[in-house]
């Protein structure tokens, strides 16, 4: 287990490396360069040229990429051009906690909500409950984010904010970032009530598609289990058909969800862009389109950057869960 | 569960009411995206200057809601006889947030600052508008409250450009203090001061109580991005802000029905133009941009492409502006005449090229509209209208290769005076930047430069005419539309948009 822990952290690297390159080299290909974004496009063509020399956008992409490399391995992020070049990693500091606030919220959703329809769907398989469950998964990973969060606002918008992370009017003081948490370190349960209400519609916006993945694996990894001699045999025991499912045939049918959890995890962080520009959210999604949209390379390379060592590590601990899901499962073992 | 959600909606309109506590009454401004910096020296865009304009103070500013020059931290200024000097008597008893008295060595080191090369607080970001003021040659202090503005020649636009946010002067005490975090922790001597900027959520600015000046009526006014306009205008309903700066021209009627919202228009200074590379025909022939201008019905393209919420432009610059200064006919509509001129023009192939923007700017908010509307009016002279469109890099890289066929560009002016249209967009001295016709006629250009630096503001209208017939001839662009500024405001709040200035501190609650 140590022995595969050690050569999936070695290969992090090597991981972050590829991605690094991945994304540097194609955005600084495409015509253009920053320069507007910075002095704007008022700016006397010497200051444009003055500012393209000084930040070496002139020179060839390769070189540019080293540069950016060496900076990288001093961990350093970069900073942004246009806001006062304030550093991409105070930046990210800030959205990341909001991001898995949102994605926290969301999976919450999908996996309470996508295991009930799940399990429902299993246990009355063929009958109206399971055409139910399923249509709904159905509809789940088919509706476009951007349209259901309109949806959403139009339902509920009049009780519910209708963006942001929370009403501003309220201090909130930063302690880690995560306004959950602060709102509650400040002993303020009306600002924390505040920030559960601005989360409630994007969380809900953002946990269909997992939710849907989450109920339709459960059904089938469910079956599975429940056609297993031991389940006849806890029958035959008597135990109570919710016993049998929840304590007996779920824990076999982990796996697979344990998966598409941590998997659907390290997207949605990544993924939520369409899911905060409806709801003018402040996380990594509004963050990434705000930066595309100004050139900003650094700021674009340090949030993926971020976002893919954040999908590694999550996908590691799934790996680790695994072992104490399934004592079967031993990393690097001859019986594993 | 729904006990739960009941308590917490109960908990969170409390906290709305503002029943939690001290919190201040606030006035919310909802725009379309945050700052990126608030010291006035970096500044390149509007959304940098609305902030700025409440924080800081200029020596010079606009009477109420008209484009007339009045004082504001310099109480009286005078030209020396040659226009080469300009002295300000500067206001006394005036100070800044932090304290510092305001005086002659703080609009010093304001100047300093941004025009000298080496300056030791000069600004990381370069300054954008430094070039602005490049006329000056020196600015000294004459006693405690007396600047002197010695220039490289007379200038018809200085006091002017001294309106813009770069020329808002800074505590020299607080730039020094806070080095490079001073475009985060501004201080100005303005009617508001920064209370908070968490970055791309809001920032808190607080009514300055020591203002020099009539205090602003609110006490607290929060600035947040809100990036959608459609959302924007929700919330605007919903009572979750109070004011919506960035209303799209295909929203804003319902504000009217809406019992709760209402919306506000004013003169803007902008223009949006489609413009002709004068390097390459068949664009470079007179006939043909003649014949292009004479099909196009500016009045059609207000109501397809801008809702009606904008003016048919016969000039370049918008009327609002020293009316008679461009005696202007009214534009020509004529398809007959247009395919007499286009019978002139000769043309290897009847098609014909236009790009265009594929991102919404102030003046042209839904450009592709724009582009099937011309692509539509040269249709009917016989002209097929290829169109390609690009985003806003992509755009600013096919200038710079100086290939480009018919484009469609627009204008916002930082200054109220002509000028500030001809020189930077169809001067010889700009075909670097944003004259895209690479329009550069002598005679034009002579007319424009004597105009600068002419102080006699009758002979200045004389030069300023005899540019722009000059223009009228050659036609290196052909002006569209100006569009309005709007604001979707809550009934619970007064405001009066000034064509120009963003002042927050304007506003005020309905009694």
């Amino acid at each position: 287990m140590t022995a595969y822990l050690l050569r999936r952290l070695l290969f992090l690297p090597v991981v972050l490396w590829a991605v690094s390159f991945i994304v540097f080299v194609p955005i600084r290909a495409v015509p253009g360069d920053p320069t507007t974004a910075i002095v704007g496009e008022k700016a006397p063509a010497e200051l444009r040229e003055r500012v393209r020399r000084e930040r070496g956008f002139d020179r060839p992409i390769l070189v540019q990429y080293g540069l950016y490399v060496s900076k990288l391995l001093r961990g350093d992020l970069g900073e942004s051009y246009k806001r006062s070049n304030e550093k991409v990693s105070a930046q990210i500091g800030r959205k990341l906690p909001h991001t898995i606030e949102l994605t926290v919220a969301a999976m919450a959703i999908a996996l309470v909500a996508g295991l009930a329809l799940g399990i429902l769907s299993a246990v009355y398989k063929g009958r109206w409950v399971d055409y139910l469950s399923m249509t709904v998964a159905l509809a789940g990973v088919s509706v476009p984010v951007f349209w259901l969060g309109l949806l959403l606002i139009l339902a509920f918008g009049s009780v519910l904010p209708i963006s942001g992370n929370l009403s501003p009017e309220h201090d909130v003081v930063a302690r880690t970032g995560f306004l959950l948490i602060d709102t509650l370190l400040m002993g303020r349960a009306d600002l924390f009530a505040d920030a559960v209400l601005h989360l409630l519609m994007p969380a809900l916006a953002l946990s269909t598609i997992p939710l849907a993945m989450t109920a339709r694996i459960t059904r089938s990894a469910l079956l599975e289990v429940l056609g297993s001699d031991y389940i006849r045999t806890a029958r035959a025991k008597g135990a109570s058909p919710a016993r049998i499912v929840l304590r007996h045939a779920l824990r076999n049918a982990a796996l697979p969800i344990v998966t598409l959890m941590g998997l659907e995890f390290g997207y949605l962080l990544g993924g939520a862009v369409l899911t905060e520009t409806v709801f003018d959210w402040d996380g990594m999604g509004t963050y990434i389109l705000t930066s595309v949209r100004e050139t900003e390379y650094e700021s674009i390379g340090g949030a993926v950057l971020v976002l893919a060592f954040t999908f590694v590590v999550v996908n590691l601990v799934v790996d680790i869960l695994y072992a104490f899901i399934d004592p079967r499962v031993r990393y690097g073992s001859q019986e594993a | 569960m729904t006990r739960a959600l009941g308590a917490l909606l109960m908990l969170g309109l409390l906290s709305c009411s503002g029943e939690s506590g001290a919190e201040k009454r606030a006035l919310i401004w909802a725009r379309s995206a945050d700052s990126s910096t608030l010291d006035p020296a970096e500044i390149e865009w509007g959304e940098d200057a609305k902030v700025i304009q409440s924080i800081f103070d200029s020596l010079v500013t606009y009477k109420g809601d008209t484009v007339e020059l009045a004082p504001k931290l310099a109480e009286r200024w005078t030209f020396s006889p040659d226009g080469k000097t300009l002295t300000f008597d500067l206001r006394k008893c005036v100070v800044f947030h932090d304290g510092t008295p305001f005086d002659a060595a703080a609009v010093v080191f304001t100047f300093e600052r941004f025009l000298q090369p080496n300056h030791p607080h000069r600004p990381k970001t370069p300054c954008p508008y430094g070039s602005t003021f490049t006329d000056i040659e020196k600015v000294a202090a004459d006693g405690s409250h007396k600047v002197v503005f010695t220039l490289k020649q007379p200038s018809g636009v200085i006091l002017f450009n001294l309106t813009l946010f770069a020329a808002h002067i800074v505590s020299p005490t607080a730039v020094k203090a806070a080095g490079e975090k001073f475009p985060v922790l501004p201080v100005g001597t303005g009617p508001y001061k920064l209370a908070k900027w968490d970055r791309d959520v809001r920032i808190v600015l607080d009514r300055n109580e020591s203002y020099w000046g009539p205090k602003p009526a609110i006490e607290r006014v929060i600035v947040v991005p809100v990036k959608s306009p459609q959302t924007a205008l929700e919330k605007l309903k919903k009572g979750e802000v109070h004011v919506v700066d960035h209303p799209t021209l295909a929203d804003v009627k319902a504000l009217g029905s809406d019992p709760n919202t209402k919306l506000d228009t004013e003169t803007s200074l902008t223009v949006s133009y489609l413009g002709f590379n004068l390097n390459r025909a068949p664009y470079s022939d007179p006939n043909f941009r003649a014949a292009v201008g004479l099909a196009l019905d500016r009045r059609t393209l207000n109501e397809l492409a801008y809702h009606g919420l904008a003016e048919p432009a016969a000039n370049l610059v918008p009327p609002a502006l020293w009316k008679g200064a461009c005696p202007t006919p009214p534009y020509e509509y004529d398809l007959d005449k247009a395919k007499e001129l286009l019978a002139k023009v000769k043309l290897d192939s009847r098609e014909v090229e236009l790009i265009h923007m594929t991102f919404s700017r102030p003046y042209m908010p839904e450009p592709l509209r724009v582009a099937e509307f011309v692509k539509d009016q040269l249709q009917k002279i016989g002209l097929t209208v290829k169109l390609t469109g690009y985003d806003k890099a992509a755009y600013d890289q096919k200038y710079k290769e100086k290939n480009h066929p018919m484009y469609l560009l627009g204008w916002i002016a930082d200054i109220p005076d002509p000028d500030n249209f001809f020189y930077p967009l169809l001067h010889g001295d700009s075909k670097d930047s944003m004259n895209a016709s690479f329009f550069d006629d002598p005679e034009f250009n002579d007319a424009v430069k004597k105009a600068q630096s002419e102080l006699d503001l009758e002979r200045r209208k004389a030069l300023l005419a005899k540019a722009y017939g000059r223009y009228r001839e050659v036609l290196p662009t052909i002006p569209l539309v100006h569009v309005k500024q709007l604001i979707g405001l809550s009934k619970q709040v007064n405001y009066d948009m000034h064509p120009i200035e963003y002042r927050f501190y304007a506003a005020s609650w309905v009694k």
